[in-house]
């Protein structure tokens, strides 16, 4: 199959991508093209963020957030990384060593916040808390560090490599359970709140798994393979194959449930205008629904 | 008896042999020995993306990777 792009222009260059959702076939150059564009567009459209802003991307290793971290750079904001180190045996270890490393590759300053340090290392609040899902309290922990990272270290924009596959594995659990509350809050950008909260941005919400790991691949960036030892069984990872088969049927499928979510059913059910009343925990000081946030609750738990 | 032909196939760090009784196998029959979706995964010969349809001979470099992460 031929690049659809060199085509146009008369160039026969055989396509090492095809996107059946768009009907496009692309060369290697093409493809990079396309993908940089999308993302310079995502963050256009959604108004996530502009060169004047200072970003600190939420690194874990993997093929989307050094992606992002890599694509930002290169599309001239100016973004520097934040990695949680969830002490998780070797997984942890080697995940640092590749961010370390591509950190300096970018010469990007890179802030790591070492979990064993500051907390438990994921593996020890597991074994002390053995009936709540694992993910969740990592989910917990993570969102709880890095906006207060976010904030003490002078950045106003949080970035998270969250996919098109993330987010519609999570439209789809939501929508199962019709969980409006949730819904009300998928949005690729949720804005700063008072001192409280960073905004938190999603550039890779339009882009696929596979797309992301093709343009990782392609600019030759070394990313952690493994997957999390923890994650094995996760209800997402279901969710992902079963709307992977629907996509093989229909191409185009995943983007129009995400973006049709985002037209027709997000603006019914956002609460934009509400003027919220933030509460404080009374441990950390960080803000929390309740007297003590989740993640001071957890390490009263643990005896911390 | 009928020769028998092995592919090493590297993915997430570890090599998996395929043997097969024919000479070349398509990308899509190596993911499909994987068991993975080609709507997540893809593979790698010689350093390049392949298209599902291409060949591969058990002389060349084989990966496989699958963008499917969760949790």
């Amino acid at each position: 199959m031929n690049c659809k792009i060199c085509k146009t222009k008369n160039i026969s260059k055989d396509a090492i991508v095809n996107l059946p959702a768009y009907n496009l076939n692309l060369c290697k150059d093409h493809f990079i093209e396309w993908f940089e564009r999308r993302i310079e567009n995502t963050i256009k459209e959604f108004h996530m963020f502009t060169k004047k802003d200072k970003i600190l991307v939420a690194v874990s290793g993997g093929k989307d957030s050094l992606g992002l971290w890599f694509v930002l750079n290169k599309l001239g904001y100016n973004a520097d990384g934040l990695h949680i180190d969830l002490g998780i045996y070797d997984y942890s270890q080697k995940s640092r060593e590749i961010i370390e490393k591509f950190s300096k590759t970018i010469n990007r300053k890179l802030y790591i916040i070492d979990l064993k340090k500051e907390f438990r290392a994921i593996p020890e609040i597991k074994e002390k808390l053995p009936k709540k899902p694992t993910c969740s309290i990592c989910g917990t922990i993570k969102r709880y560090y890095m906006n207060k990272a976010t904030k003490e270290y002078g950045y106003n924009i949080l970035a998270t490599a969250h996919n098109l596959d993330d987010e519609i594995s999570v439209l789809f659990g939501n929508t199962l359970n019709w969980n409006i509350e949730y819904l009300s809050r998928q949005y690729p950008v949720l804005m700063e709140y008072k001192d409280a909260f960073v905004r938190k941005v999603k550039p890779y919400f339009k882009v696929t798994e596979k797309e992301s790991a093709i343009y990782t691949f392609l600019n030759g960036i070394k990313y952690i393979e493994e997957e999390c030892p923890f994650s094995k069984g996760a209800v997402s990872l279901k969710y992902k194959e079963i709307l992977g088969i629907i996509e093989g049927q229909f191409p185009g499928t995943k983007i129009k449930f995400f973006n049709n979510f985002l037209k027709k059913l997000y603006p019914l059910i956002s609460n934009k205008s509400e003027e919220k009343e933030i509460k404080r925990c009374k441990i950390c000081n960080e803000p929390s629904s309740l007297d003590i946030c989740a993640v001071c609750n957890i390490k009263m738990k643990l005896n911390i | 008896m009928n020769e028998k032909f092995i592919f090493h196939i590297k993915y997430r760090g570890k090599i998996y042999t395929l043997t097969s009784e024919k000479e070349r196998l398509t990308s899509h029959d190596i993911l499909k020995f994987l068991g993975l979706s080609k709507e997540y995964a893809f593979v790698i010969k010689n350093g390049e993306i392949t298209e599902l349809n291409t060949y591969i001979s058990p002389y060349d470099e084989i990966e496989v990777i699958n963008a499917v992460s969760g949790g």
